[in-house]
C-alpha cells in the first residue's frame, strides 16, 4: 500500500479504518487515492471488515476456580510471609504477634445460601416454599390428629342389643367376665357360695353374642361390658389379642388368608403364615385359658346343690362357636351348667400385621373371615410373641398416606373348624 | 462497548476508586469483589493475547492467575493516574507478553500450524467456537455463514501474528481501549500506538489473505 505518493500517511489510513473523523483536505486526498488505486480501497475496506470480525468474536469467561486459586495462592504467600516475619522477629527478639497478615487477608466469599438468595426470584421462591411447607404441615397435623369418634357400631349393638350398625360379618366381641366387685351395681351381686370365697377365681372368657343382650354367664356370673375396640387396641398393643375364625370349611378360610399374604388389604393388613413354633405358643395360650375357665366352672358347680355332672351337658354348648359359652339367663336350680367345648382345634395360624387403631382392627376382623364364618377377637393370657410380617410396604413407609403413619401390631389369626 | 462484549464493569470510575480506597484502608474483604468484577476481562486479555485455541486455554488461566496475584500484591503501587482497569490490563498484558517472549520458540512452533489448534476446531467445550460467537438475529443463513467464515479466518490469522501485534489488536478491538489507554498499557507514546496498530492491521490482513488462498497454504498432510 503506497500512500506516500498521495501525500498520506498511516494515521490517515488508520483513521479511515477506525471510522474516525479526518480533516477535510486529508479526507479528500484519501478518497482520491482510493479512486485512483483500487487496491488501496479494497485493502482499507478489508481492514474495516477484519476489525468488525475481531470485535464479533465470542467473549470468553474465566474458569470457575480461578478466583479460589488466586485466594489459595495469596493465603499460601501470606503464610510464607508470616514465617519469614516470625523468623525475622525472633532474630530481633521482637514479638511477631500482629504482623501476620493472614488474618487481614480475607477474600470475599459468599455462602451458598446467600448466593441462592441473592436473586429476587430466589427469595420469592424461598418465601413461597416456606408458606407451602407451613400450610402442608398444618394440613398434615389436622389430618393425623386423632379425633373423637362415636362408639363403634359393633360395640354399640352389643351393648344395646340393637342392630344399629351395618355388619355383614357375624362378629362376636369377647367380653372379659371378671367377677364383679362385691357390691357393685352391675348385674346381680350374688355372693359366691360359702366355702368358695377364698378360692382363687381365674378369668374365664365368655362371649357376648350379637343376638343376645348381656346376660349372666355360666355359673351365675355377672356379665361385664363387651370388649370394645379400644380395649382390643390396648390388648393388641400388649400382644395379647388374637382373632379366631370358626370356619365351616377351614380350607376356604385358609385359601382366603393365603390370598391375602404379602398383599396389603384395604385395612393395610399384611397376612403371613405364622411359624409352627409361634403358632404353638398362641394355641397353647388359648388352651391355658380354656383349662382355667373349665376349672373355674367346675369349682363353682361343685359348690351348688342339685347340679349334674353328666358329661353330656358339657357338649351341649353353643356348637356354632366353639369355646364360647353362650350367655343366658341365670339357670334355675337343677339346670345343668354349660361348660364350653374345648376351644382350640386350630387348623392353621397366621399373623396379621395391622395398624394399631380401631379402624385397623375392625377392618381386619371383616377381612379375614368369609360371610359364613364366625370371626371374633379373643384375649391371650400371655403375649403370643408373633414375629412381625414384613413386606415392602411396611418398610417403605413414605409410600403410604399420612393417615397410615400409625403404629402397627401383629395379631395372630387362628383358623379352626367349626363344629 | 463492542458488539458481543458484556457490560463493562470498569465504567464506574467512582466505584472503582472507592473500592481501591476501601482496600487500601484495610478492608481486605473487598478483594473478592474487586477480582470477581474483573476476572472475566483479565482472562479474556490473556486468552486472546496468547492467540486463542487450546494452547491458549491451557496457559491463559495460569497467566491470569499470576496477573491477579500481582495485582493484589501491588495495588498499593497504583497511583491513580490512570483508570484501575487500564492498570490491571497492563499487568495482565505484561505478564502474558513476558511469558510469550520466554516461550518464543515453542510459541512459534505452535503458531506454524494454527489451523490444528485454532479456535473453532476445539472440541473441549471450554473455548467458544466461532459459530457460537454469532449474535442472535442475523439477517440470513448465507450472511451467517459468511460472517462465520470471516471470523474464523480472522481468529486463525490473529494466532499467527507477532505477540506485540496481537496484543495491540486485542487491546483495541477486543477490549475497546482508546489510544491513550493502549499507550499506558504498553508504555509507548500514542503516535507509536497508532503506527503499531496500523501495521498490526496490515499484518492481520496479510494473514487473512493467506488463509483465504487454500492453494497457498501448505498441505498439513
Amino acid at each position: 500500500m503506497n500512500l506516500e505518493r498521495f501525500q498520506l500517511d498511516e494515521s490517515d489510513a488508520l483513521a479511515f479504518v477506525e471510522g474516525e473523523a479526518l480533516p477535510a483536505d486529508r479526507l479528500a486526498r484519501l478518497r482520491h487515492a482510493m479512486r485512483v488505486d483500487p487496491s488501496i480501497a479494497s485493502e482499507l475496506e478489508a481492514m474495516r471488515a477484519d476489525r468488525e470480525a475481531l470485535g464479533g468474536l465470542a467473549p470468553v469467561r474465566a474458569p470457575g476456580d480461578l478466583l479460589s486459586r488466586v485466594e489459595a495462592t495469596l493465603e499460601r504467600q501470606s503464610l510464607l510471609d508470616a514465617v519469614a516475619l516470625n523468623g525475622h522477629a525472633e532474630s530481633l527478639h521482637e514479638p511477631a504477634i500482629g504482623t501476620i497478615p493472614i488474618s487481614t487477608l480475607q477474600p470475599r466469599r459468599r455462602s451458598h445460601v446467600s448466593a441462592v438468595l441473592a436473586s429476587p426470584w430466589s427469595r420469592r421462591l424461598a418465601v413461597a416454599a416456606g408458606i407451602a411447607i407451613l400450610i402442608g404441615g398444618g394440613l398434615l397435623m389436622i389430618r393425623t390428629r386423632p379425633t373423637p369418634r362415636p362408639s363403634d357400631p359393633l360395640v354399640a349393638r352389643d351393648n344395646t342389643g340393637q342392630t344399629s350398625g351395618p355388619s355383614d360379618v357375624p362378629t362376636r366381641l369377647i367380653a372379659d367376665t371378671r367377677p364383679p366387685a362385691r357390691g357393685s351395681g352391675d348385674g346381680p351381686a350374688t355372693p359366691p357360695p360359702r366355702g368358695v370365697e377364698s378360692a382363687p377365681v381365674p378369668d374365664p372368657i365368655a362371649v357376648a353374642t350379637n343376638d343376645a343382650p348381656a346376660a349372666p354367664a355360666v355359673a351365675e356370673r355377672a356379665p361385664a361390658a363387651p370388649m370394645a375396640l379400644d380395649e382390643a387396641v390396648r390388648l393388641a398393643r400388649q400382644g395379647r389379642l388374637a382373632v379366631r375364625i370358626a370356619a365351616r370349611q377351614p380350607e376356604q378360610a385358609q385359601a382366603r388368608l393365603e390370598s391375602m399374604r404379602h398383599r396389603r388389604s384395604a385395612a393395610s393388613a399384611v397376612i403371613e403364615r405364622l411359624p409352627a413354633d409361634q403358632a404353638g405358643l398362641a394355641i397353647a395360650a388359648l388352651q391355658r385359658q380354656y383349662d382355667t375357665m373349665v376349672l373355674a366352672l367346675q369349682t363353682q358347680r361343685s359348690t351348688r346343690p342339685g347340679e349334674t355332672t353328666d358329661p353330656t351337658t358339657v357338649a351341649a354348648g353353643d356348637r356354632s362357636a366353639p369355646g364360647a359359652a353362650r350367655p343366658s339367663a341365670a339357670p334355675p336350680a337343677g339346670v345343668p351348667v354349660l361348660i364350653p367345648e374345648r376351644p382350640v382345634y386350630a387348623d392353621d395360624v397366621y399373623a396379621a400385621r395391622v395398624q394399631l387403631d380401631e379402624a385397623g382392627l375392625r377392618a381386619l376382623l371383616r377381612a379375614v373371615a368369609l360371610s359364613t364364618d364366625a370371626a371374633e377377637f379373643i384375649v391371650l393370657d400371655l403375649p403370643a410373641d408373633a414375629p412381625p410380617a414384613l413386606d415392602a410396604e411396611s418398610v417403605l413407609w413414605w409410600r403410604s398416606p399420612a393417615a397410615a403413619w400409625l403404629p402397627r401390631a401383629v395379631v395372630p389369626v387362628i383358623v379352626e373348624r367349626a363344629r | 462497548m463492542l458488539p458481543g462484549e458484556p457490560p463493562n464493569p470498569l465504567g464506574d470510575d467512582a466505584r472503582e476508586l472507592a473500592l481501591v480506597r476501601a482496600i487500601r484502608s484495610g478492608d481486605r474483604a473487598r478483594w473478592g469483589e474487586l477480582l470477581s468484577r474483573y476476572q472475566d476481562r483479565l482472562y479474556a486479555v490473556c486468552f486472546r493475547t496468547l492467540g486463542g485455541g487450546n494452547r491458549a486455554q491451557q496457559h491463559a488461566a495460569d497467566l491470569c492467575h499470576d496477573a491477579m496475584v500481582k495485582i493484589m500484591q501491588g495495588l498499593d503501587s497504583f497511583d491513580g493516574s490512570s483508570k484501575l482497569s487500564t492498570w490491571m490490563i497492563r499487568v495482565a498484558m505484561n505478564t502474558c507478553l513476558s511469558w510469550l517472549r520466554a516461550q518464543k520458540h515453542r510459541a512459534h512452533a505452535s503458531l506454524d500450524a494454527p489451523h490444528q489448534t485454532g479456535e473453532g476446531y476445539s472440541d473441549s467445550g471450554r473455548v467458544s467456537s466461532v459459530l457460537d460467537s454469532l449474535p442472535a438475529g442475523e439477517p440470513s443463513a448465507a450472511s451467517n455463514v459468511e460472517r462465520t467464515e470471516q471470523r474464523r479466518r480472522v481468529a486463525r490469522a490473529l494466532e499467527g501474528l507477532d505477540p506485540e501485534q496481537r496484543a495491540i489488536l486485542v487491546l483495541r478491538d477486543l477490549q475497546g481501549l482508546e489510544y491513550d489507554q493502549i499507550a499506558e498499557v504498553l508504555g509507548t507514546p500514542v503516535g507509536t500506538v497508532k503506527s503499531r496498530l496500523f501495521r498490526a492491521r496490515a499484518a492481520l490482513r496479510a494473514a487473512v489473505e493467506t488463509l483465504e488462498r487454500p492453494a497457498a497454504r501448505p498441505d498439513p498432510a
